[in-house]
C-alpha cells in the first residue's frame, strides 16, 4: 500500500486500486505465455539472410510489397468473397499469435495495419451517402474519426515496437578474434578500500590478460591510490588540467589508452567475473553496434517507460558502459558539459548512423545468461530526425484523441435520435469489412500490451485522462490569458492549478444521458415499427448499449477517485500538538502531513527561536503520536518543523499507516470474475462442448481414414 | 439536573483543576446560570480557581451544620460558574459535618434537590481523594463519576481498591456511570507513555474516549486564579477539556 501513496495520483494508480479491489493478481502474474516456436527463428532469417545484401534486391522486394498491399486495399469484393477473406486473414493472426518473439509482433502489427487499412478505403469510397447533404458529411465525420484513431494507433505501436529484446550472443571460440578491452574505473572521491575491491575485480575479469587493461579515473591526485595502482600494475590517471566534471577526464583517459572497446564502470559497480564474456558477443556479431550502457547512464538520454517496463527490476541495476573506440572517435569523444548535454553522447552515435543499446545486468550484481540482455532499435538505420517526426506526430494526434471519440460516441444518437444515414451500405457488408479491422486490432493491441493490463482498461484510462488533457490544456492558455490582462488591472492571487473533481466529469453524463436516450428511442423503434425490422437499428442499438456500459465504467472510476481524493487531502490536515521546552502546549493543526519538514497551522503566533527542540504530537484515529523536531522556520501563524534521527523511521510508518485506506466499496459479487465475464457455471459447459466438438472431428477422421484404407486395399485387390 | 462527581483514591492527580476547567468549558458550551461546582473538599480549594478571594466565606460544611439551605451560599463569578465552596470550617465542624454526613447516606443528593435547581442544571462536584464519606455521597447521588488518574505507577496502583469500591456502590446506585479520566498525558515521557499504554489494555473500555494533556498552562493558570481555557484558549489542555466537555453532554443527555 505505501508505494501507492509514494507517488501522486493518476489514472493509472487508480486502475492498479480498483485491480486490488477486484483482488486481481498483478501485471507479472497476468502475463501471457507464448510458444517458443520456429516462427520467429524463420521471419529472423528471412530479414538477416544474405539474399538482401545482392543489388536491387532490398527495391524489387519494397516495389512488390507496395503493390500487393495496393491490391489488398483497392480490390473491392462481393459479400461472400470477403468473408472468405477476412475469415482466413483472421486466422492467419489467430495461428501465429500463439508464438514469442518480437518479429511475430511486427507481423501481427502489419496484418492488422492491411485490414484496416482495407476497411477504411472501403468506408471511404463505398459507404458515404451520394450526395452532398447532411448524411455525407456527418458520415464522413465519422469516417476521418475513425482514420484518426487508427493513425493514432499505429504511430504509437511503431513508436514503441523500436526497441528490441535481445539475448545473449557467444564469442567465437577462438579468443584471437576477441576485442581488446580498457576498463576504466571512476573512482570519484571513493575511498581507499572501495577503490581496491574495484580494482581486484576488474583485473579478475575473465577475459585474456594480454587484452585487458585497467585505468583508474580520479578526480584529483591522491598518493594512496597511486601506490595502490602501482602496486597492482595498473595505470592511474589524474585530470591534466584540473577538469572538474567527469566528461572531460573521460575523453582524456581514452586519449591515453588504445583498446578496441572501453567499459566504463563505477567503483560501486561490479558487474561479475564474465561480464566481458557476456556482452561483446553483441559488439562482435553487430558491426553496426557504438554503445550499450545500463537504463539511466549519464551518457545515454533517459529511457522511455516502455524501455523499463522491458527491464523492469534489472532496470535498477548498476551504471556501466560499453563503447567502441573506432565510432566513438569518429563523433569526437564524449560529449563534455553538464549532465544535460553528456546523454548527447549517445544521441550523436545515433545520428551518425550507428545504433546504440540498453544493457539489462540484473538486479544482482552477478550476470547469468537469462537476465543479461540488451535492447536495441531495429528502426535504427533511419535518421534520428525521422523518429522525432513520428513522435512528434504520434503526440499531436493523441493531443486530439477526444474529439473523434466524441463523434464515435455520438454516431448512436445521430442514426436512432435524428434518423441520419452515416452508413450507407448493408450490415453483412459492413460486418464482413468492420470485423477482421477490429479482431486485428484487438489481437494486436492485446500483443503489444500482453502481460500489462487489458486493453479494455487502456481505453477507459485513455479517455479519462484525453479530456483532462484537451480541455485544460485550452482552458489554462485562455485562463492565463485573462489572468495576465486582469493582472494588469490589478494584482491577483496566482490560479490554483484544477484538482480532479466531480464536476469536471460533466461530459461524460452529458454523454452517457445522451447514448441512454438513443438506446431507449432504439429499443421502442424496434418493438414498436412493422416488421422486417431494420438491421442498421439493430446495430446501433447494440452500439449504444456499449457505450452506456463504457460510459458507467468511466464514472464509476470518476467516482472512485474522488474517494481517494477527499481521503488523501483529509489525510493532510490532521489535528496535532506542540510541546515548548518551557511546558506549555498549543493545540495545532498539519498542513502537510506526509512530508519531513511538517507545516503546523498555530492558532496563535507564538515565541519560538529557529533551531529549537520541540515535542509534536500528532493525533490520528484516537491515537497520539509523539516525535522529537527541531524548528525550521517560525513565520507568524506557521510553523515549520523537521523531524530527523531515529523519530524519522516512526513518522514514515504513520504517514504509511495514516494513507493506507481500505476498500470504500463491499465485495461487489465475489465469485464473480472481472476479467471474464462469462458466469462460471457456462464455462465448464463450454469446454465439455468444445471437447465434444474435437472428439467428433477426431472420430470422423479417423473414419474417413478407414474408410480410405480400406478403399485403397480394394483398389490393390482389383488390380 | 445532572450531576457529576470528579474522585479520585490518591491526592495530587488534578482533581480541584479538572473540576473547574470542565466546570468553565460546560459554562461556555451551555451557557450562564446552567453550572454549578460544590466543594466537598475540607481543603477548601476550588473557589481560587474562579478568583474568588474571600476565605472566611460560609460553605457546604457551616451551613450543613448550621442545617440551613445552601441556596444562601452560592457565590457567582466571572466565567459563567456558581461555586459552592466547602466554606472555612475549624476541625471540630469538620468532624460534625462527617458524622452528619455518615449517618444520612443520601444528606448531599437531598440538599442538592432541596435547592431547587432548573432541570437543565449542571452540578459538578469535587471530592477529598480517597474511600471518604464524601465519596460515599458522591456515588449516591451522582448521575456520571469522573475518576481521575495519572499515567504514573501510583495511581495504576489504586485501580483495584477503586474497582472494589465501585462494585460495592453498583449494588447501592445501579444506574451510576463511571469513567476513568486520565490526566497529565505526555507521550513524549517514555514511562508516561508505557503506563498509558498499560491502562488502555487494562481498562481501556472504561477510559474516556480522550484525556488530558500535561500542560505547564494549567498550574499557571492557578496562579493568576483563572481556569485554563481562559487563560491559554489554544493550549492543548484547554482544547483536550473543551472536546471532554462536548463529550460529556452527549453522555449525560444519552
Amino acid at each position: 500500500m505505501d508505494d501507492h501513496h509514494a507517488e501522486p495520483m493518476s489514472p493509472r494508480l487508480l486502475l492498479s486500486l480498483w485491480r486490488e479491489r477486484w483482488d486481481k493478481p498483478g501485471a507479472q502474474a497476468r502475463a501471457t505465455g507464448f510458444w517458443q516456436g520456429r516462427f520467429d527463428r524463420w521471419i529472423h532469417w528471412l530479414t538477416y539472410g544474405s539474399v538482401w545484401s545482392l543489388p536491387g534486391v532490398t527495391i524489387i522486394a519494397v516495389l512488390c510489397c507496395m503493390v500487393l498491399v495496393n491490391l489488398v486495399l483497392v480490390v473491392q469484393l462481393a459479400l461472400h468473397e470477403q468473408i472468405i477473406f477476412s475469415v482466413f486473414m483472421v486466422c492467419l493472426a489467430l495461428y501465429v499469435r500463439r508464438y514469442a518473439g518480437h518479429f511475430v509482433t511486427l507481423l501481427l502489427l502489419g496484418l492488422s495495419a492491411v485490414m484496416s487499412a482495407r476497411y477504411l478505403y472501403w468506408r471511404l469510397t463505398a459507404t458515404l451517402a451520394t450526395d452532398f447533404d447532411s448524411n455525407f458529411f456527418i458520415g464522413l465525420c465519422l469516417c476521418l474519426a475513425e482514420l484518426h484513431l487508427w493513425l493514432l494507433t499505429m504511430t504509437g505501436a511503431m513508436k514503441d515496437l523500436w526497441p528490441v529484446k535481445k539475448d545473449y550472443i557467444p564469442l567465437p571460440s577462438e579468443s584471437a578474434g576477441w576485442p581488446e578491452v580498457d576498463i576504466f574505473i571512476l573512482c570519484d572521491d571513493q575511498t581507499l578500500p572501495t577503490v581496491q575491491s574495484a580494482a581486484k575485480a576488474a583485473l579478475g575479469l575473465s577475459w585474456p590478460k594480454r587484452m585487458l587493461k585497467v585505468y583508474l579515473l580520479d578526480n584529483c591526485s591522491r598518493d594512496a591510490v597511486k601506490t595502490l595502482a602501482d602496486s597492482m600494475a595498473i595505470t592511474y590517471l589524474t585530470p591534466a588540467d584540473d577538469a572538474s566534471d567527469r566528461t572531460s577526464r573521460i575523453s582524456q583517459a581514452v586519449a591515453k589508452s588504445n583498446g578496441n572497446v572501453i567499459a566504463i564502470l563505477q567503483c560501486h559497480s561490479n558487474p561479475g567475473a564474465d561480464f566481458l564474456k557476456m556482452t561483446l558477443g553483441w559488439f562482435l556479431s553487430d558491426t553496426n553496434l557504438a554503445m550499450l550502457q545500463t537504463p539511466g547512464h549519464f551518457l545515454a538520454p533517459p529511457p522511455s517507460p516502455r524501455i523499463m517496463e522491458i527491464f523492469g527490476e534489472s532496470a535498477i541495476g548498476l551504471p556501466c558502459a560499453l563503447i567502441r573506440r573506432s565510432m566513438l572517435n569518429e563523433v569526437n569523444g564524449v560529449e563534455p558539459g553538464p549532465v544535460s548535454k553528456r546523454a548527447h553522447t549517445a544521441l550523436k552515435l545515433q545520428a551518425a548512423g550507428y545504433s546504440t543499446g540498453y544493457l539489462g545486468l540484473g538486479a544482482k550484481a552477478e550476470p547469468t545468461t537469462t537476465d543479461v540482455f540488451m535492447a536495441y532499435r531495429p528502426f535504427g538505420d533511419y535518421s534520428l530526425r525521422w523518429k522525432l517526426e513520428l513522435q512528434s506526430v504520434h503526440n499531436a494526434l493523441g493531443f486530439f484523441r477526444p474529439i473523434p471519440r466524441l463523434f464515435l460516441f455520438c454516431a448512436p444518437a445521430a442514426y436512432l435520435l435524428l434518423d441520419i444515414r452515416l452508413i450507407d451500405t448493408s450490415v453483412a457488408l459492413l460486418g464482413a469489412y468492420a470485423l477482421p479491422h477490429l479482431i486485428h486490432g484487438y489481437i494486436s493491441k492485446e500483443r503489444k500490451h500482453s502481460g500489462h493490463r487489458f486493453n479494455e482498461w487502456t481505453e477507459l484510462l485513455e479517455m479519462l485522462l484525453a479530456w483532462y488533457i484537451l480541455c485544460w490544456t485550452t482552458l489554462t492558455l485562455v485562463w492565463t490569458e485573462i489572468a495576465n490582462w486582469k493582472n494588469l488591472l490589478r494584482r491577483t492571487s496566482p490560479v490554483k492549478p484544477p484538482a480532479f473533481k466531480w464536476k469536471a466529469v460533466l461530459p461524460y453524463l452529458a454523454l452517457f444521458v445522451l447514448n441512454l436516450a438513443s438506446l431507449t428511442s432504439g429499443v421502442t423503434d424496434l418493438v414498436t415499427s412493422p416488421r422486417p425490422i431494420d438491421e442498421m437499428t439493430v446495430l446501433f442499438v447494440a452500439w449504444a448499449v456499449y457505450n452506456v456500459m463504457f460510459f458507467t465504467a468511466m464514472l464509476a472510476v470518476a467516482e472512485e477517485s474522488r474517494h481517494i481524493r477527499l481521503h488523501t487531502s483529509m489525510q493532510r490536515h490532521l489535528p496535532a500538538m506542540i510541546r515548548l521546552p518551557t511546558g506549555r502546549t498549543v493545540s495545532c493543526t498539519t498542513e502537510n502531513f506526509p512530508e519531513r519538514t511538517l507545516a503546523l497551522q498555530l492558532p496563535m503566533p507564538i515565541a519560538i527561536e529557529n533551531e529549537m527542540t520541540v515535542s509534536i504530537s500528532i493525533f490520528h484515529n484516537n491515537h497520539e503520536f509523539s516525535f522529537p523536531a527541531r524548528v525550521a522556520l517560525a513565520q507568524d501563524l506557521l510553523l515549520r518543523v523537521e523531524i530527523d534521527g531515529p523519530a524519522q523511521n516512526v513518522y514514515n510508518s504513520l504517514a504509511v499507516a495514516a494513507y493506507s485506506r481500505g476498500q470504500d466499496w463491499p465485495k461487489w459479487l465475489p465469485a464473480r470474475d472481472a476479467d471474464h465475464p462469462l458466469p462460471k457455471w457456462l464455462t465448464p459447459a463450454l469446454a465439455t462442448l468444445r471437447h465434444r466438438v474435437f472428439r467428433l472431428v477426431k472420430d470422423f477422421d479417423k473414419l474417413m481414414g478407414r474408410q480410405l484404407n480400406r478403399v485403397r486395399m480394394q483398389i490393390g485387390k482389383k488390380k | 439536573m445532572s450531576v457529576v462527581g470528579i474522585v479520585s483514591m490518591k491526592g495530587g492527580v488534578g482533581k480541584t483543576s479538572v473540576t473547574a476547567n470542565l466546570a468553565t468549558a460546560l459554562a461556555q458550551k451551555l451557557g450562564s446560570g446552567r453550572v454549578s461546582v460544590i466543594d466537598l473538599d475540607p481543603q477548601n480549594a476550588l473557589h481560587w480557581h474562579f478568583g474568588i478571594h474571600d476565605p472566611e466565606t460560609e460553605g457546604v460544611c457551616r451551613q450543613s451544620l448550621r442545617g440551613e439551605g445552601w441556596g444562601g451560599i452560592a457565590l457567582a463569578s466571572e466565567f459563567d460558574v456558581t461555586c459552592l465552596p466547602y466554606g472555612a470550617a475549624s476541625e471540630p465542624e469538620r468532624e460534625a459535618f462527617e458524622a452528619l454526613l455518615s449517618k444520612q447516606s443520601h444528606w448531599i443528593g437531598d440538599q442538592i434537590g432541596q435547592a431547587g435547581l432548573a432541570e437543565d442544571r449542571v452540578v459538578l462536584i469535587d471530592t477529598p481523594p480517597g474511600s471518604t464519606v464524601y465519596l460515599r455521597q458522591v456515588f449516591a447521588c451522582a448521575d456520571l463519576v469522573l475518576i481521575v488518574l495519572l499515567a504514573d505507577a501510583g495511581s495504576y496502583a489504586t485501580i483495584p481498591a477503586m474497582e472494589s469500591w465501585l462494585d460495592e456502590m453498583s449494588a447501592v446506585s445501579p444506574q451510576l456511570r463511571s469513567v476513568y479520566l486520565l490526566n497529565q498525558i505526555d507521550r513524549s515521557d517514555s514511562f508516561n507513555r508505557d503506563v498509558a499504554d498499560l491502562l488502555q489494555r487494562d481498562i481501556g473500555d472504561r477510559l474516556a474516549p480522550l484525556g488530558i494533556h500535561g500542560d505547564e498552562a494549567v498550574s499557571e493558570a492557578l496562579a493568576f486564579q483563572q481556569p485554563v481555557l481562559t487563560y491559554d484558549p489554544y493550549g492543548q489542555a484547554s482544547h483536550d477539556i473543551a472536546r471532554l466537555a462536548t463529550w460529556m453532554i452527549t453522555t449525560l443527555n444519552r
